[in-house]
């Protein structure tokens, strides 16, 4: 099956999925993964396409999602109204593009990447300076199913809104994608491949790298928007730099270099936001740990040690000589020892969280306590540090000592 | 004169601080004729380049493209004015196919830089030139390979191929063969005057095989000045030439 054929089906099945759901948990899921892609997309265009590194693009999402905010306090209202007005979002965040961009782009690396970082501090303060204009602190909140009640689409129902997130994410994901494959794109990757070059072959880099910083914006700005009647609130968090960090931050770790990572870093943003808060108090601490390893080892985020693993498998074959069948096994338990040494290091993280606050709940952890492989450690008992720290020398030492031998590669 | 002339530079001079790099050079080169720039090490050769590609503006003097200015332009500006450059270090788009890096040097010229409504792929105009140039470059069994990922004598001639792609009339080749084993810089050198056929070149070189084969004219360039401009061979013949060149070069 090709690349485009998967896009396809994948686009068919976003579509039709908030109609195979009732669950409101199931649906906003979806929308919110839905929004979350649409935004790692636009920011995947600078990043992996243009390799512009943006600290600033909460900055376009908000200016979207206020747009709309405040298009429907004006009174944009109907089944059209409000299913076009994300559009509206993104004429907002692309005209504000057009005016930052044209300085933040003369230059790509440092200077751009500085740029954005004060045009979205600069914007933030801004927001907070205006109360009239951003809501304050607390932001404000919106009606989207406003005047719409009449017909069939009023929008008060949940899965109205989701279906209309899904259609404009598949609309939005697919123009990005086909975005790159025209000469534009193209001579964007070739100006972040080499701007002298580019130049030389009649290409203004500035140009090329402005209409992609637009169009990135544009496709933020109408994410935005969805977002605003997703929640029907907007407040000036929108548009914080850590905001910021966490696009730059899933975008990296789904994979910057491939058209599928952004898509990948949308689910695990949502799911770390949403789910990774109630599962454990450490999961920033992990997701920063994540994206320092994979910073090191494979640039190409998780996409790209998903894809490198499947050529790996495909190119494995059944050990037919002893050699070969010792070899496997003992890469397997090379493998099996790195996992003991992570668990460890998760255990004794969780360890300390649990013991940190000990006075409210006693120092017993206990994991899964109703179910038959119900686990329960002391975390005040010295004992239970030191079998921790045993396990962990023990997986270390022999995850050393059975290291793959490889040459050094360029 | 000027009718006749592609390329015309007038007193241009260029300064970095105290260090004067180009010293009033003088240079006109006819339209399809084949100009040989050479010089020793520090001659200001490269920084002519830039300056006529429009890499670095002149501190004074003129730069003139088929009879209209171009100092100070920006780069890209003389490009699409039908200059191309090839660059002593090869410049490629690395992550790129072969194909990609030949695509984005002929988009400009084909004028579809600005086209973001259909696919690349869709453009059969492209397509033939840009398999033609693959061809004649002998380059078309690694049409998908990145740049990065080619040998050095590819890389060499893809770096020769953005330059004619774009089937720009003047061509300006910084030392085209430079790092070249003897067998290939022959197989280069025809190459070179295939794919420049009927158009004005200027190449900077070295090996004084490539001068002889390559140029109807040389001229010689010491400190920042055109000290000879002739035939190869009358240059090569001329004392002031020898005194200033040949001696401390006598190494190569």
């Amino acid at each position: 099956m090709s690349k485009v054929s998967i896009g396809w089906a994948l686009g068919l099945v976003w579509v039709a999925a908030p109609w195979c759901l009732s669950s409101g948990a199931a649906l906003g899921l979806l929308a919110q993964i839905g929004i979350a892609a649409t935004v790692l997309m636009s920011y995947h265009l600078l990043l992996g396409q243009g390799g512009l590194l943006s600290f600033g693009h909460a900055v376009y999402v908000g200016a979207g999602a206020y747009a709309v905010a405040h298009a429907t306090a004006w009174g944009v209202s109907g089944a059209w109204g409000v299913a076009l007005v994300p559009l509206f979002g993104g004429l907002v965040a692309g005209a504000f593009a057009l005016l930052t961009g044209w300085v933040s782009t003369r230059h790509a690396a440092m200077p751009f990447a500085m740029i954005t970082l004060g045009v979205g501090e600069l914007v933030w303060a801004l927001s907070h300076m205006l109360p009239s204009w951003f809501g304050g602190e607390g932001g404000f909140g919106l009606d989207r199913a406003v005047g719409a009640g009449d017909g069939a689409w009023s929008w008060g129902p949940v899965q109205h809104v989701a279906a209309l997130v899904s259609v404009y994410t598949v609309l939005c994901v697919g123009l990005m994608v086909a975005w790159t494959t025209t000469p534009m794109g193209r001579l964007l990757n070739a100006v972040r491949d080499n701007p002298l070059r580019a130049a030389s072959v009649g290409v203004n880099p500035h140009r090329i790298r402005h209409a992609a910083f637009v169009v990135s914006a544009t496709f933020a700005g109408v994410a935005g928007g969805l977002a605003a009647l997703w929640f029907e609130r907007v407040s000036p968090e929108v548009f914080s730099t850590h905001r910021s960090g966490a696009y730059l931050l899933f975008a990296f770790i789904g994979g910057a270099t491939v058209l599928a990572g952004p898509l990948l870093g949308a689910v695990l943003m949502v799911v770390a936001l949403v789910v990774g808060s109630s599962w454990t108090p450490a999961w920033l601490l992990y997701l920063g740990v994540l994206f320092v390893v994979l910073l090191l080892v494979e640039p190409g985020g998780l996409t790209g040690a998903l894809m490198r693993s499947w050529r790996l498998i495909q190119a494995a074959r059944w050990p037919r000589v002893r050699s070969e069948w010792q070899s496997l096994a003992r890469r397997t338990v090379c493998g099996l020892a790195w996992a003991v040494v992570i668990a460890s290091a998760v255990v004794a993280v969780e360890m300390l969280y649990f013991w940190q606050l000990s006075s409210s709940q006693g120092t017993l952890m206990q994991w899964w306590p109703d179910q038959p492989w119900a686990w329960s450690v002391d975390v005040a008992a010295p004992r239970s540090w030191w079998t921790l720290l045993a396990v962990a020398g023990v997986g270390s030492g022999l995850s050393w000592w059975l290291r793959p031998q490889r040459e050094v590669t360029a | 004169m000027n009718n006749a002339a592609a390329l015309v530079l007038e007193e241009v001079v260029l300064r970095h601080g105290e260090t004067t790099v180009l010293d009033g050079v003088n240079l006109s080169v006819r339209r399809g004729e084949r100009l040989a720039l050479i010089g020793p090490n520090g001659a200001g050769k490269s920084s002519l380049f830039k300056v006529i590609a429009g890499e670095q503006a002149p501190s004074r003097g003129t730069v003139t493209l088929n009879g209209q200015r171009i100092d100070g332009l920006p780069m890209h500006a003389v490009a699409r004015l039908g200059l191309a450059r090839s660059f002593q270090v090869s410049q490629l788009f690395g992550a790129m196919s072969v194909r990609d890096n030949l695509n984005c040097a002929a988009l400009s010229a084909m004028d579809e830089r600005r086209t973001w409504w259909r696919a690349l792929s869709g453009l059969d105009a492209l397509r033939e030139r840009v398999d033609a140039t693959l061809a004649r470059l002998g380059l078309s069994a690694h049409a998908n390979t990145p740049a990065r990922a080619l040998s050095y004598a590819d890389q060499r001639a893809l770096e020769l191929g953005m330059a004619v792609v774009g089937d720009a009339p003047v061509v300006l080749l910084d030392e085209p063969t430079a790092g070249m084993g003897a067998d290939d810089t022959q197989r280069f050198t025809e190459l070179i005057r295939e794919l420049t056929e009927g158009k004005t070149l200027v190449t900077v070189e070295h090996d004084m095989g490539v001068v002889m084969a390559l140029a109807d004219r040389v001229a010689v360039l010491v400190r920042g000045q055109v000290v000879a401009l002739d035939s190869p061979q009358a240059v090569r013949a001329d004392p002031v030439v020898q005194a200033a060149y040949w001696q401390p070069e006598a190494r190569a």
